[in-house]
């Protein structure tokens, strides 16, 4: 009850602020609705570029009139693609076709002597996405298809003895990828990509740390409009006020956790829609392989989110307690929030980071973003022990914060919000005696 | 001395090795009013501070009612009721939710917080203005609605730093008069610090000069201006310290 009526309180003034309302509320929304568009117009090409299949020129360059006929008009078949012989206009091929299909007389003598074929491929995309990128590679699928139908039906009767990395790889393919009139290399494409994909981690640092300033500041807030004092007077327990307050952050928190999850699972759906996955159900999201999208992922990805904002806005209060006012708040929350942070990276970039032993494991349990990391990793590789001590470890976090927050606001610290100097002083005094 | 309400033994609070009370005794009956007086830094707000609950002292100790302010935590502040004095508001809230908010965590039961936000509406004389944002209240209206707050959830002990800071002469009055009713009526006890000496005459029992962190003379206002051959409790007062410096 009494928790309620602080949360209540909190909810009340701090939804009035200006800056909450924007950073808190409007911000995320605007993020996703942002993000969503995107991923939403990316699905949207996709689909076009199934529904039509794509067109593919294949160029014979260097001709060999005694080889190539025969290969390319099978290859072009198979791919449906029109054949050309010689040199082209590559601008004008590029607008006319999705992709192109350099094929050397080398190339296509060594498929027919059961060499390995090293080919070129110029994909137009028109945005750059692990969508796209993954789109490319269907159609390097299709021309591999159509080399593994061409070796069965021919090579294997004239070279039996074939190696059997031939038979399985017989391509090397260099692809490239025409984007707005620039041809660049998957890797660049790749970068790209990642600069562009990390939106989903970037959107969650703006959410984390928009929470812990809030949380950060309503302490400030209290201080500076000296109703602290007022408030620790009254016959509330600490945990009971500090659970309040979070509480209280957590509420006006709460549209933009839902605009997150609502924003992330657009985004992680339409991934899902990807064409190049084969049951519609495993998509490929960074280098790390596939993300089994099921309801049951969603939920734990939602509630550790949810868990994870908690613990950072307890985390958030603490730098109010122990700061002398709001900047002072906001400063300490933003140092803490950024390297709270840093373990989630780890998703993106597709880090393993469960297996990290000594030191840096236990630095990395000092962060409850580990642990947030860790029910992302496990719904990632699909290992519910992983997403257990996910869970386990932000609910441990919950715990010791909150005690912790708890106990200060109860000390005599948080009236002058001076233990931050304390620390500082203490510091700097064994830094001299060093 | 068995109804003393509050014992204060022997307070001692240091702030960087600098002591700020140095040593700070008295006690207060029921249905008392303490004024403790004294020059600005003299140790008044810390040792109001001490008795609440907000600053630990490093020794001594704070008894009210038989409880500990750090040992007996809920329950001891459920008693009291401090306003200090640079109170501030919440600048969003409206002084109608301000006295809902407070009135909820003294009680669970919804009808004694009807009573309390009506007894603090009355007691603040705001009228229309309480469901206006606090944060357009003029500075008198502000300290009105902490009175209120103050008085709203009958406290057995009162702490007033400072009271009527910032008040115009008419409602100085009027809360003048809204303490002394209030413990009369409710045989309530009352501690609170002040530069005004006329205040301090008017309202207070009971008296203790303190300067430098020390309590240097205590009694009733009539024995302490006897003790110092005054006028006034002014004059007592410098009498006491040793006169101006």
């Amino acid at each position: 009850m009494k928790i309620k009526t602080i949360a209540v309180k909190e909810f009340r003034e701090l939804i009035k602020e200006r800056t909450v309302l924007l950073g808190m509320i409007v911000g995320p929304i605007m993020i996703f609705a942002i993000l969503s568009t995107v991923s939403l117009g990316a699905v949207k090409q996709v689909q076009e570029q199934i529904a039509a299949p794509p067109r593919i020129a294949i160029v014979i360059t260097s001709p060999n009139p005694d080889n190539t006929g025969d290969v390319a008009s099978f290859i072009a078949s198979r791919l449906n693609a029109d054949l050309y012989v010689g040199a082209v206009n590559e601008d004008e091929l590029i607008r006319k076709y999705d992709s192109i299909v350099y094929l050397t007389s080398d190339a296509i003598e060594n498929m027919t002597m059961g060499l390995k074929a090293h080919i070129r491929v110029l994909a137009k995309v028109k945005t750059l996405s692990f969508l796209t990128i993954s789109t490319v590679q269907n159609v390097i699928a299709v021309l591999e298809n159509a080399v593994h139908e061409y070796i069965a039906e021919n090579v294997r009767q004239v070279y039996p003895q074939a190696s059997a990395s031939f038979l399985s790889d017989p391509l090397a393919v260099e692809t490239m990828l025409y984007y707005k009139g620039r041809v660049m290399s998957e890797a660049e494409a790749m970068s790209t990509v990642l600069g562009t994909g990390f939106a989903v981690t970037i959107a969650t640092l703006i959410l984390v740390m928009a929470s812990m300033q809030i949380a950060a500041t309503s302490m400030g807030i209290e201080r500076e409009a000296k109703t602290l004092e007022i408030l620790l007077t009254l016959p509330i327990e600490g945990r009971d006020l500090v659970l309040g307050k979070v509480l209280g952050v957590s509420a006006i928190t709460l549209l933009g956790i839902l605009s997150y999850v609502a924003g992330m699972s657009v985004y992680l759906y339409s991934i899902s829609r990807l064409a190049s996955a084969p049951t519609g159900e495993e998509v490929s999201v960074g280098f790390t392989g596939g993300i089994t999208i099921t309801p049951q992922s969603v939920v734990y990805i939602a509630v550790s989110t949810i868990l994870a904002l908690i613990v950072a806005l307890a985390i958030g209060f603490l730098a109010g307690i122990l700061s002398q006012d709001v900047r002072g708040a906001q400063l300490a929350s933003s140092y803490i929030g950024l390297a709270m942070m840093l373990p989630l990276f780890g998703v993106f970039f597709g880090l393993d980071l469960t297996g990290v032993t000594g030191p840096i494991r236990v630095l990395l349990y000092l962060s409850p973003m580990t642990f947030l990391y860790y029910t992302v990793w496990g719904s990632i590789i699909g290992e519910p022990s992983i997403i257990t001590q996910g869970l386990m470890g932000l609910v441990v976090h919950l715990a010791i914060w909150v005690t912790i927050s708890s106990r200060l606001m109860r000390s005599e610290e948080v009236i002058y919000g001076e233990l931050g100097s304390k620390i500082r002083r203490i510091l700097a005094k064994r830094r001299l005696q060093h | 001395m068995g109804d003393e309400e509050v014992i204060v033994d022997g307070l001692v609070k240091v702030f960087d090795g600098v002591e700020a009370v140095s040593g700070v005794s008295f006690r207060v009956s029921r249905g008392e009013i303490f004024g403790l007086i004294g020059p600005n830094g003299a140790g008044k707000t810390t040792t109001l501070r001490m008795i609440v609950g907000l600053l630990k002292p490093n020794r001594g100790s704070v008894r009210v009612f038989g409880l500990d302010p750090w040992r007996d935590g809920v329950r001891f502040r459920r008693i009291i009721s401090y306003l200090p004095e640079d109170a501030g508001v919440y600048k969003h809230m409206s002084g109608r939710y301000f006295l809902r908010f407070n009135a909820s965590l003294y009680s669970d039961d919804p009808r004694v917080v009807d009573e309390m936000v009506e007894y603090g509406a009355i007691l603040s004389g705001l009228g229309k203005d309480l469901d206006r944002p606090m944060g357009k209240y003029s500075k008198g209206m502000k300290r009105r609605i902490l009175l209120a707050r103050t008085f709203m959830v009958k406290p057995r002990l009162a702490v007033l730093d400072e009271p009527t800071s910032g008040l115009d002469v008419n409602y100085s009055v009027a809360v003048r008069r809204m303490i002394k009713e209030y413990v009369e009526e409710n045989n309530a006890t009352v501690i609170l610090s002040s530069h005004n000496m006329l205040e301090v005459e008017y309202l207070c029992d009971r008296v203790a000069f303190i300067n430098r962190g020390v309590i240097v003379a205590e009694g009733t206002p009539e024995e302490l201006k006897r003790r110092y051959k005054a006028d006034n409790l002014e004059e007592a007062f410098i009498e006491a310290i040793g006169g101006v410096y």
